[in-house]
């Protein structure tokens, strides 16, 4: 054990020697993020209409406020957050609604979902914005996340308020996730060589909110001129001049951009797995995140638009577009130009991304890249060698060869036991696999069945209690019964007795 | 479970695929065959002719008779690689039923009874090669001596000849061509109570340009090889740094205790198959522990067994043994070697992996 130990450590430090990645494993797929890059981020022209889809972040739908026929602001509220846990969403230009009903999403299921249609006017008039001062508690902060609607803009979709902790000072770091490890991605990198001041001044924001001490801001090596964009920018005078913020570029290496990679490259340390980052004192925001705080704050704007890579070897100009949420993809495919009518469309990288079934599938505040490649042939799965390339390339350290063959065999108590939860369903293992197994899609059958078994276990437990509560009433209630009847017929016997006694007596006496 | 629609993440597939691993394998042991064929001769190539005809006719009919598709498993390269680790154990002069027996025996028996590529046990190739030592001692004892210790040695044609008839040309006898090997000339030795420095100054095979010269270079090229293999990530270091550590280890030990009766370290390593099974045959990953500290138990385990089989056991190789022997732990070995996963036992206030809570 202490050796396996000792093993793991060796190979960890030699792996931060000679890479300088302080997390385990990862892989390098091509990254194709040049193709992107050589123009500005780009304005194309309105679409027709505008599907805003009411489950754009992790939690319940948001509760329209607007009807059919009604004329809106760019900005204004058109649906309210469904509380404790939703967010609200704004128009995301001036125009008319003309349906709220279902429509297609990119959830994966391919599935419609509820969504507010929009058909622009063109003027793009706006709800006059309130700046707002810099806020000064976290309280300040999450009311200003919650109503300009900020979820997590890297992918994730968690609302941002209900991120941070409750307590001032009790996060000392706020890490801003600048890595963008996705192939193909660039919106982040443009975002930062474009408006550093948007997410340098939208982190101090946060930080100084929280009464966080530091920023660090860790990016991929591979985005020299975000980098020097973000070294560059000196913060405005009204911003907390206490705060440290520390650009780190760290190598480039797949999924650096998670979360918990990210922070462990960053400080050395891992976030325990029954426990949040929070609880060690840090917190992560995407870039696009942050600066959309510093619009909420600075101009009073809620999130209305987004920065989206358009990319792909099927596209004729790759290029990063801002448009406005709810812009269908189709609309900005053809703009950016089709080569490949067949092509298939993902919502995201090629690692984690998500197909899209319809090309009428909205832009959501989470919808980072649409990507079009030419389709690849059909790869043929071998059996698995066991060549452990999957162990070596997990970040998580799982063992997905073993969890592969426990996921086939449907042997969950062994799943369980290799910690399955824990996988984060980046792809590594599949990608570096020489059998090519679609290990993740085995993985995500495997959690469901483990989520299905718990689940009805968990009910059969309950049954059970239920059951031996009522025996146990029952018995209660038999055993009172007996004892009542017990204690009466004992009083009738001792009344018999005494009534004998009586009566045998007088006998003695006579 | 039923196979789940491949239409999900990741879409992008890396470069390595089983046929490239299996082929990297084959050209690390390319060199060391040209080396085998400057002392031995031609013979190794005759053997892997035979080997892979009657592999590859196994594999087939099989796979045929299993109803798996012949294309992609014919042309997954495993065989090939069977056929290899097994014709380098044997004596390259050996009838050519020999190696034809080993190879069946390792495709039928030991692949496909057990479920096929990914699923067997045992190293199919030490399988098929336990399996002709058990049966034909006599024959597997008999190595071809390397061609500076042979007067005349055998050309093409005659090789070829004495493969299939056993025929040697009329004025060549056996005993001329064919001696114990190292190994075995100091097992015997010793066990007819000489000590090993006699037993150096008097075998044949010990004698100035010795046969130890033809098994230094193939040693050496299989460690090039090797190299070459940990260098490109189809091997991991685990396995045969186990392996070699352990065989030292104990050499080393037990030659400073009693240098007559116990041979160094150098003499272990670079005798037999020692340095080939470190990189070539152990290392095969279907019938290996899977997990990082696994692998170093599993090379631990095989370098000590064939450290105990060579000195006080029967035979004067024994990486098949030893090898079969590891192959039944593995399951056990998986299990008692998890490695650490993320974020778990890490100290819950700081996440640092250095202090437990």
């Amino acid at each position: 054990m202490i050796i396996g130990r000792w093993i793991q450590q060796f190979d960890q430090w030699l792996n931060r020697l000679t890479t300088g990645v302080s997390f385990h494993g990862g892989v390098h797929p091509a990254q194709h993020k040049l193709i992107s890059t050589h123009q500005p981020i780009q304005t194309p022209p309105l679409a027709d209409k505008l599907i805003i889809s009411l489950t754009q972040h992790v939690g319940p739908a948001s509760i329209p406020l607007v009807e059919v026929g009604q004329r809106v602001l760019g900005g204004e509220l058109i649906a309210r957050c469904a509380p404790p846990l939703g967010v609200p969403l704004h128009a995301s230009t001036s125009g008319v609604i003309v349906d709220i009903g279902d429509y297609p999403t990119s959830h994966p299921s391919g599935l419609p979902g509820p969504c507010i249609v929009l058909q622009p006017d063109g003027l793009h008039e706006l709800k006059v914005f309130q700046p707002k001062d810099r806020p000064n508690s976290v309280q300040s902060l999450k009311a200003i996340l919650l109503h300009a609607g900020i979820i997590g803009m890297g992918g994730a979709g968690f609302p941002s308020f209900r991120k941070i902790a409750n307590k001032a000072g009790q996060i000392h770091t706020l890490i801003v996730n600048a890595a963008e490890c996705e192939p193909y991605i660039t919106c982040d990198d443009m975002l930062m060589r474009e408006r550093p001041h948007e997410i340098i001044e939208g982190a101090l924001i946060t930080a100084h909110a929280l009464g966080a001490t530091k920023v660090i801001i860790g990016i991929e090596d591979n985005k020299p001129e975000a980098a020097l964009a973000m070294r560059q920018y000196r913060p405005m005078p009204e911003s907390d001049t206490h705060i440290q913020v520390e650009v780190t570029v760290v190598p480039t290496i797949y999924p650096m951009g998670s979360a918990n990679q990210l922070i462990t490259q960053l400080t050395g340390n891992e976030i325990p797995s029954d426990a949040h980052s929070t609880d060690l004192g840090l917190v992560m925001f995407n870039v696009a995140t942050l600066a959309a705080v510093y619009r909420a704050v600075i101009i009073g704007k809620p999130v209305m638009s987004r920065v989206v890579t358009v990319t792909g070897f099927a596209i004729d100009k790759p290029c990063n577009v801002e448009v406005p949420i709810g812009t269908p993809f189709e609309h900005l495919v053809n703009w950016a130009g089709l080569q490949t009518p067949h092509a298939p469309w993902l919502m995201g990288g090629p690692m984690m991304g998500t197909p899209i079934h319809h090309p009428q599938t909205p832009v959501i505040k989470t919808s980072n890249c649409i990507l079009v490649n030419l389709p690849e042939p059909e790869s043929e799965t071998l059996p698995c060698i066991r060549c452990g390339a999957c162990m070596d390339a997990c970040p998580i350290n799982l063992l997905p060869q073993q969890l592969y063959w426990h996921a086939k065999a449907e042997a969950l108590d062994k799943l369980e036991a290799l910690h399955l939860k824990d996988c984060i369903e980046c792809g590594c293992c599949a990608y570096v696999c020489p059998s090519q197994i679609p290990l993740v899609q085995y993985y995500r059958h495997a959690k469901v069945a483990v989520k299905k078994d718990k689940a009805e276990k968990d009910a059969q437990q309950r049954a059970k209690q239920r059951h031996e509560a009522q025996l146990a009433r029952k018995e209660q209630e038999a055993r009172e019964k007996a004892e009542r009847l017990a204690a009466k017929r004992a009083a009738m016997m001792a009344a018999e007795q005494a009534e004998n006694t009586a009566n045998e007596a007088p006998k003695e006496l006579t | 479970m039923q196979s789940p629609i491949i239409h999900a993440s990741p879409y992008d597939w890396g470069q390595q695929n089983v046929r490239k691993v299996m082929m990297q394998v084959q050209m690390a042991a390319t060199p060391a065959m040209l080396v085998h064929v400057y002392f031995y001769g031609i013979g190794i190539l005759v053997q892997i002719a035979i080997g892979l005809a009657i592999a590859l006719s196994a594999e087939a009919v099989m796979l045929k008779l299993r109803n798996k598709p012949l294309k992609p498993y014919l042309t997954d390269w495993s065989v090939v690689l069977t056929t290899i680790d097994i014709v380098f154990c044997l004596p390259p002069t050996s009838p050519w039923w020999i190696v034809a027996l080993a190879s069946l025996f390792a495709v039928v028996v030991a692949k496909h009874l057990f479920g096929g590529l990914g699923y067997n046990i045992f190293n199919p190739a030490m399988t098929g090669y336990a399996f002709v030592l058990l049966s034909f001692p006599a024959v597997m004892t008999v190595w071809h001596l390397p061609h500076h210790l042979v007067a005349a040695p055998l050309d093409a044609w005659q090789t070829i000849q004495l493969i299939f008839t056993g025929q040697l040309p009329a004025n060549v006898a056996l005993d001329a061509l064919t001696g114990a090997t190292p190994l075995e000339a100091a097992r015997t030795g010793i066990l007819n109570g000489q000590g090993l420095s006699s037993i150096y100054a008097n075998e044949i095979v010990f004698a100035g340009q010795s046969f130890a010269t033809s098994q230094f270079w193939l040693s050496m090229t299989f460690l090039a090889g090797g190299l070459w293999l940990l260098y490109k990530g189809v091997i991991r270091w685990q396995m045969p740094v186990g392996f070699i550590a352990t065989i030292a280890l104990l050499a080393t030990a037990f030659n400073l205790y009693d240098a007559e009766r116990y041979a160094s370290a150098s003499f272990h390593l670079l005798s037999g198959a020692t340095l080939f099974a470190a990189f070539f045959i152990i290392t095969d990953p279907v019938t290996g522990s899977t997990t990082p500290s696994g692998r170093l138990y599993f090379g631990m385990g095989i370098g000590a067994l064939v450290y105990i089989i060579r000195t006080w056991g029967g035979y004067a190789d024994a990486i098949a043994f030893a090898v079969l022997m590891m192959n039944m732990l593995v399951p056990w070995i998986d299990a008692m070697t998890i490695p650490r996963v993320y974020g778990h036992g890490v100290s819950k206030a700081t996440g640092s992996p250095n202090e437990r809570h």
